[in-house]
């Protein structure tokens, strides 16, 4: 009874752990679409330059995709202006940015935005259809929501070029 | 010198030949060519190879040989980020000349380091697509007399100028390079023109190098995830114009040449920071003026290691 007992509570626990490491497995990353990947040491140098930036772990570099991706580092923000110069620095052209991230979305001086989980960063959302959905969704109340999304540099009215401007391409609610 | 180059040979073989065991597998700088590109290996890293050059033929009244074994060293270092790069290269070198002349037979031979080169590039044009890259360099440099220009035989006699360690003459050049790299192919080309200056009364004749290279990655196939091992070949055309020497201001006859060499190398790179190659050098085309030992072969064998 006892061993059974035991085997039941490793199980739970085993289950629990991949749970958790699926689900923040999915949140907190970056996808960096770049041109000219041609050269490997110059690879080399992407991968230095990238991994001096704080919030990156887990840096992958995919050649044939044209793609470096990397986890956020818990509680840590994204600096999308050093990313770039990260990937122009090393001899690249950086091109889509692609984040997925956890928050909660939140009005804010008549702009539709997303405060990033732990962090300060806060994105402003395009208006798109995913946001809408997002919006009119009952859950969307108080909850969680997971979101992948372009950044953008746009200009927002009354906050000239901003960075962090996001184009909502999916979305999941906690 | 036959037994050096047969070990060379033989070290290349076994390197090669294991590395293409452990299933070897980029697009790599070429290997006699200039590339374009001022980061990866041009912006942190050190270079260094052995070559061998061996010119034979005959002379008035005679037969020479000339062998030089150079070993460069070279540092370069990035500046301005995917823009500027300086450094300077210094060349290990043993050179030895043979003659019969009338049944007279003479050698000289000298060894030590050469002339000091130091160099900048600059990127002034980059346009990148997926998987393919366009860029332009201009390159410059300087070379200073650090070399020995004045040795002379035991018996006091001056060594000719082509068993000198240095020039004696500081040397300018200017060049432009330009890379283009899609998926697997990769071409480079650069035209490099040196201006000479007189030392000891004696110029060597500028010169102008022009060269094509041609890479392409044998393995792997599709490159998917970074580092992987990597085997590149290229197929390069290696020319050099060499002008008429002077000496006391009056053009030598017997100088000046104008070489084409056909260079096929390969090169392993086994780590994300690391690479070895070869190359072996035949001229395809040669034209002497005057009566000069003409150009055998040269072979090179090398490594480049990414530091910083």
């Amino acid at each position: 009874m006892m061993k059974k007992n035991f085997l039941t509570l490793v199980s739970i626990i085993f289950t629990l752990v991949i749970f958790i490491r699926l689900a923040s497995g999915e949140t907190g990353k970056v996808q960096v679409k770049l041109d000219g990947l041609v050269c490997t040491f110059c690879a080399y140098n992407l991968e230095k330059k990238l991994k001096r930036i704080e919030a990156v772990e887990d840096l992958k570099i995919l050649v044939n995709a044209g793609l470096a991706e990397f986890k956020i580092k818990e509680g840590k923000s994204i600096d999308v202006d050093e990313i770039k110069k990260a990937v122009k620095d090393s001899g690249f052209t950086p091109r889509d940015i692609v984040v997925t991230i956890k928050g909660r979305i939140e009005e804010a001086d008549g702009q539709m935005t997303l405060r990033v989980d732990n962090v300060s960063d806060i994105f402003i959302l395009k208006d798109n259809k995913m946001l809408k959905d997002i919006i009119t969704s009952e859950k969307a109340q108080d909850k969680i929501v997971t979101v992948t999304g372009l950044v953008q540099e746009e200009r927002i009215k009354g906050h000239g070029i901003h960075p962090y401007v996001l184009e909502i391409k999916d979305f999941k609610f906690e | 010198m036959k037994k050096y180059i047969i070990s060379l040979c033989f070290l290349a073989i076994i390197l090669l030949g294991s590395n293409i065991a452990n299933q070897a597998e980029a697009q790599g700088p070429p290997i006699n060519t200039e590339t374009a590109f001022v980061t990866g290996l041009e912006s942190g890293a050190i270079r260094s190879f052995g070559k061998a050059t061996r010119q034979i033929g005959s002379l008035p009244g005679g037969r020479g040989e000339l062998n030089i074994i150079s070993i460069p060293l070279i540092v370069p270092y990035e500046l301005l980020p995917n823009r500027l790069v300086v450094g300077a290269s210094i060349p290990y070198l043993d050179k030895e000349k043979k003659t019969t002349i009338n049944g007279e037979r003479k050698s000289f031979s000298d060894s030590g380091f050469g002339d000091l080169t130091l160099f900048g590039k600059y990127q002034f044009f980059q346009r990148d697509a997926h998987l393919q890259t366009t860029r332009i360099s201009a390159l410059g440099k300087v070379k200073v007399p650090t070399g020995e220009d004045d040795e002379k035989t035991g018996t006091g006699v001056r060594l000719p100028a082509s068993v000198q360690l240095g020039t004696g003459s500081d040397d300018y050049s200017l060049g432009l390079i330009f890379t283009h790299i899609k998926k697997r192919l990769g071409i480079n080309a650069d035209l490099i023109y040196t201006l000479k200056t007189e030392a000891n009364s004696f110029e060597f004749g500028d010169t102008l190098n022009y060269d094509i290279a041609l890479g392409y990655r044998v393995l792997p196939v599709v490159y998917e995830i970074y580092p992987a091992k990597h085997l590149n070949i290229y197929l390069e055309f290696n020319g050099k114009l060499s002008q008429r020497n002077k000496q006391n201001d009056k053009r030598v006859n017997d100088s000046g040449r104008n070489t084409i060499f056909l260079s096929p190398g390969i090169q392993f790179i086994p780590a994300r920071n690391f690479l070895i190659e070869a190359s072996f050098q035949k001229p395809i085309y040669e034209d002497l003026r005057g009566n000069q030992l003409d150009t055998d072969y040269s072979f090179n064998i090398g490594f480049r290691w990414l530091l910083f």
